[in-house]
């Protein structure tokens, strides 16, 4: 309709006559109104010509009065929006009220936005007459609008390129907006996301959370924060923390919330692990700590409470050198700190600390260097850990193993560790000296090396066997005599495997000298063979003087007699044999004892020499000089080791048969002796005729029967008075036994 | 002309019961308590030397040799009469010096029989 309108020559303006003409009726007081209103007020007849305008729409259209009373509405449009006025001009002509922008021009041909509100204007008769149009200036808030479009344009923009995740939404919670980077992430469209779309993203944990901190938030319209995991693309959940802040207008409307997501797995991860390493930090045994560079503790585990006794509020702001660090460590300390300063390794090092309660612990100390973002030392991190015990237990094994290898070195066996190429990894004094070596000299040398030829070669057999057949094998070994020893030398090893891993054995031997338990055995041999040969002796004289008595015709009773008192003495002899070789035993066995008593020693040798003077007339025994001493002593057994020395020296003096007897006083005591000119001893056998019942019978010298029983048992008797019994001869020169006794 | 032994024995009874035995049987009994040397052994003459394997001073083998090198000694036969156990004595003494051995103690029969086979 207004498309004809618009056709038509335009009206050049319009007065209250022609609103009158039209039959509208008014009041004086109705115009004063419309004429004074804020608003512009513009009344078209039906062609739109104008048939009023108030001066505020004069005045915001800025024309003149009459170019606006003589134009129509469509003269001042914009020509995009003449079409729509027009449509709308219509309606309203037709009945309706319509509302509508349209941008109409200044005369200087500025835009001036309005808000038209139009409806029908009617006579009295309620015919539609024309349109009366309420006209409101809009234009700064259209600029403005504008401005937010283009803003909200800007924002899309950077929003898209933004690396970070940003949404928006809506005062009624639901997202309008994703940015790329979002729809990038959870890999689905902007349709799929918008309203509650995405959080079908959200994991089904965390969903309930994210509601309530979002939903909570938006209530109050104040900003919130939320960590939840959220799908992505691939499928894998990946945390995300979400931020949100409520959008207000210029006005200070609410419209919504814009927020930003960010995927904070790896940071979660780290946040993990960096918790993790708290709890193994504060759950370790070792105490962990930190100082600065001034020895000042800045954090304290758990562990070094428990090994210094302090807890962490004791300690933290305090020094080391104030709590845990003895004062004669300050030295140590400073040059920890020197180290830490520097460049280059800190090496663990064992040192002392106090505990809390004074008492010290020895503590094994790791340092690392602790830098800021500058890489700047400022302080250390140190680990120590309380090795009290494990040094006390090393200390104990330590000792154990000097100990132990003093025992292997003092041990009176041999004892040796060989490897499995036969050589000498460990060998005690006593092998070294068993060999003849030095301990040093035997160290990775096989035994070919060191033992003489035909020995090396039964050790070599027998180490091979142990290491082959992995069992323990003993042996006796004689030695004949070499470069080393002179004589024969017995040894009795014993070789034993020892595993030092599957495949890997060595040997220990063990060597045991048993050369004087062989020489032990042998001396009893012939300690037997002696106690056979004496005891047949007088066995001879008595079974042939009785054979004699028995068989010999023609026997006077004298001579009887006289035979049957060499059979009575030599029963005696027989006796003192036995009683002799009883106090061998008592001797070897260590029962032998002696009973003191006081008495004249003068009166005991005399009375002793004169019965061996009346039974030995053959004999020319003196006796020279006087002690006069009473003397403290067993006087059986001092009686027995005279006429033992008598004897001997009766029996070996077969040419010259004077014996001198000596007794002389002394300060302690007294002192006899007894001079033979018989047969004498060798120097050699000087050494030996003391000692047990020494009697050498070898392969080529036959000594003396005996010799050895006598002198054995009296060499004892006067050792346990605290005696001393000694002689003094040349072979073939006699000798002078001689004894000496100490008064009390 | 009855034959004569010489006894060599350091025990002074055993040398008295030796003789009054072998006199018994009709021998001729010197004995010495001990042995000087070969020379005192040829002036006796004896057919036959009773000799104790121990003496004081030498043993049984030194004496052997003894006479065994003297060629006016050398053939006169020894009998051994020793305490010394018989395996012992025979590592000493060479077995072509000697005659025999005696064990003492010994039985009276033992010793006439073998003098008597050794003068015989």
């Amino acid at each position: 309709m207004y498309k004809n309108l618009r056709s038509k020559p335009q009206y050049t303006g319009m007065s209250g006559q022609m609103l009158k003409q039209l039959q509208i009726s008014g009041t004086d007081h109705f115009r004063m109104v419309v004429e004074s209103a804020n608003q512009g007020v513009w009344i078209f007849d039906t062609h739109a010509r104008t048939l009023y305008a108030n001066p505020c729409l004069i005045e915001m259209i800025d024309h003149s009065a009459e170019e606006i009373h003589r134009s129509t509405l469509f003269h001042f449009c914009f020509p995009e929006d003449i079409a729509f006025a027009e449509e709308r001009l219509s309606r309203s002509l037709q009945g309706q009220a319509e509302k509508f922008d349209c941008r109409l021009r200044t005369a200087e041909g500025k835009l001036v936005w309005m808000l038209a509100c139009t409806s029908p204007l009617r006579n009295e008769q309620g015919k539609i007459v024309g349109v009366v149009g309420f006209f409101t200036d809009i234009t700064n808030r259209r600029i403005s609008e504008i401005a937010l479009r283009e803003s909200e344009k800007r924002f899309r923009v950077m929003a898209d390129t933004a690396p970070i995740m940003m949404w928006l939404s809506g005062k009624d919670k639901l997202c309008i907006y994703f940015n790329k980077l979002w729809l990038n992430f959870t890999g689905r469209s902007f349709v799929q996301e918008l309203g509650n779309g995405w959080t079908e993203g959200i994991h089904a944990d965390d969903y309930q959370h994210f509601m309530g901190i979002y939903m909570a938030a938006f209530n109050k319209r104040e900003p919130f924060e939320v960590e939840y995991r959220l799908r992505r693309y691939d499928g894998v959940y990946r945390w995300v923390l979400n931020r949100g802040a409520p959008r207000f207008t210029t006005e200070g409307d609410f419209i919504g919330y814009i927020g930003s997501s960010m995927d904070i797995s790896e940071r979660k991860e780290n946040e993990n692990k960096l918790s993790q390493l708290a709890t193994i930090i504060e759950s370790a045994d070792d105490a962990i700590y930190s100082i600065d560079l001034e020895g000042v503790v800045k954090t304290w585990n758990k562990g070094a409470e428990r090994v210094y006794g302090y807890t962490s509020e004791e300690i933290i702001g305090r020094k080391l050198l104030d709590t845990i660090v003895p004062a004669d460590r300050l030295k140590e300390l400073k040059q920890v700190y020197k180290k830490l300063k520097k460049n280059g390794p800190i090496n663990s090092f064992e040192t002392v600390r106090f505990k809390k309660d004074g008492s010290k612990i020895e503590t094994l100390v790791t340092l690392s260097r602790l830098k800021d973002e500058n890489a700047k030392v400022i302080g250390a991190s140190v680990i120590a850990q309380d090795i009290t015990d494990k040094k006390n237990a090393q200390r104990e094994r330590d000792t154990l193993t000097v100990q132990l290898d003093e025992l292997i070195s003092i041990a009176p066996i041999g004892i040796a560790f060989i490897n499995k190429d036969l050589q000498y990894i460990k060998i005690n004094k006593m092998l070294a000296k068993i060999n003849g070596k030095s301990v040093a000299s035997h160290l990775h040398k096989t035994p070919s090396q060191i033992l003489p030829e035909s020995f090396a070669k039964v050790v070599t057999e027998h180490l091979q066997e142990v290491l082959e057949k992995k069992k323990v094998i003993t042996f006796e070994y004689e030695r004949p005599p070499d470069d080393i020893e002179q004589s024969n030398r017995w040894w009795v090893s014993t070789y034993y495997p020892i595993a030092l891993s599957d495949d890997d054995y060595a040997v220990g031997a063990l060597v045991q000298d048993v050369t004087e338990q062989k020489l032990i055995d042998r001396r009893k041999d012939d300690f037997i063979s002696m106690a056979s040969h004496e005891l047949k002796t007088p066995v001879t004289t008595i079974k042939a003087f009785t054979q004699i008595l028995q068989h010999v015709p023609n026997i006077s009773d004298d001579k009887s007699r006289d035979y049957l008192l060499k059979i009575s003495s030599e029963v005696n002899r027989l006796t003192k044999l036995i009683n002799d070789f009883l106090d061998v035993s008592k001797i070897r066995t260590g029962r032998f004892h002696i009973i003191k008593e006081p008495f004249e020693f003068d009166d005991l040798v005399s009375e002793t020499v004169t019965a061996y003077d009346a039974l030995h007339k053959d004999f020319d025994i003196k006796l020279k000089g006087k002690t006069k001493k009473t003397i403290f002593a067993d006087r059986s057994r001092i009686g027995q080791v005279i006429r033992n020395l008598l004897d001997n020296a009766i029996k070996y003096s077969p040419h010259n048969k004077t014996i001198q007897i000596t007794i002389t006083s002394l300060a302690t005591g007294v002192k006899f002796s007894v001079q033979d000119h018989g047969i004498g001893i060798s120097k050699e056998n000087q050494l030996k005729i003391f000692e047990s019942f020494y009697r050498a019978f070898e392969s080529d010298t036959v000594d003396y029967p005996g010799l050895g029983i006598g002198l054995y048992i009296s060499a004892e008797i006067i050792k346990a008075h605290g005696g001393i019994i000694g002689v003094q001869s040349k072979k073939g020169e006699g000798a002078i036994f001689h004894f000496t006794l100490l008064k009390e | 002309m009855n034959k004569k032994v010489l006894v060599i024995d350091d025990e002074k009874d055993i040398l008295e019961a030796v003789q009054i035995i072998l006199e018994s049987r009709g021998y001729d009994v010197i004995t010495q308590a001990n042995f000087l040397n070969s020379g005192e052994v040829k002036a006796q003459k004896p057919d036959l030397i009773l000799l104790d394997f121990l003496l004081v001073g030498k043993n049984g083998k030194e004496v052997c040799e003894a006479l065994k090198n003297d060629q006016s000694t050398a053939n006169i036969p020894i009998i051994i009469l020793s305490a010394h156990p018989l395996s012992k004595l025979k590592t000493f003494i060479n077995p072509s010096d000697v005659v025999g051995y005696i064990q003492k103690p010994f039985e009276m029969d033992v010793l006439i029989a073998a003098v008597d086979a050794a003068v015989s």
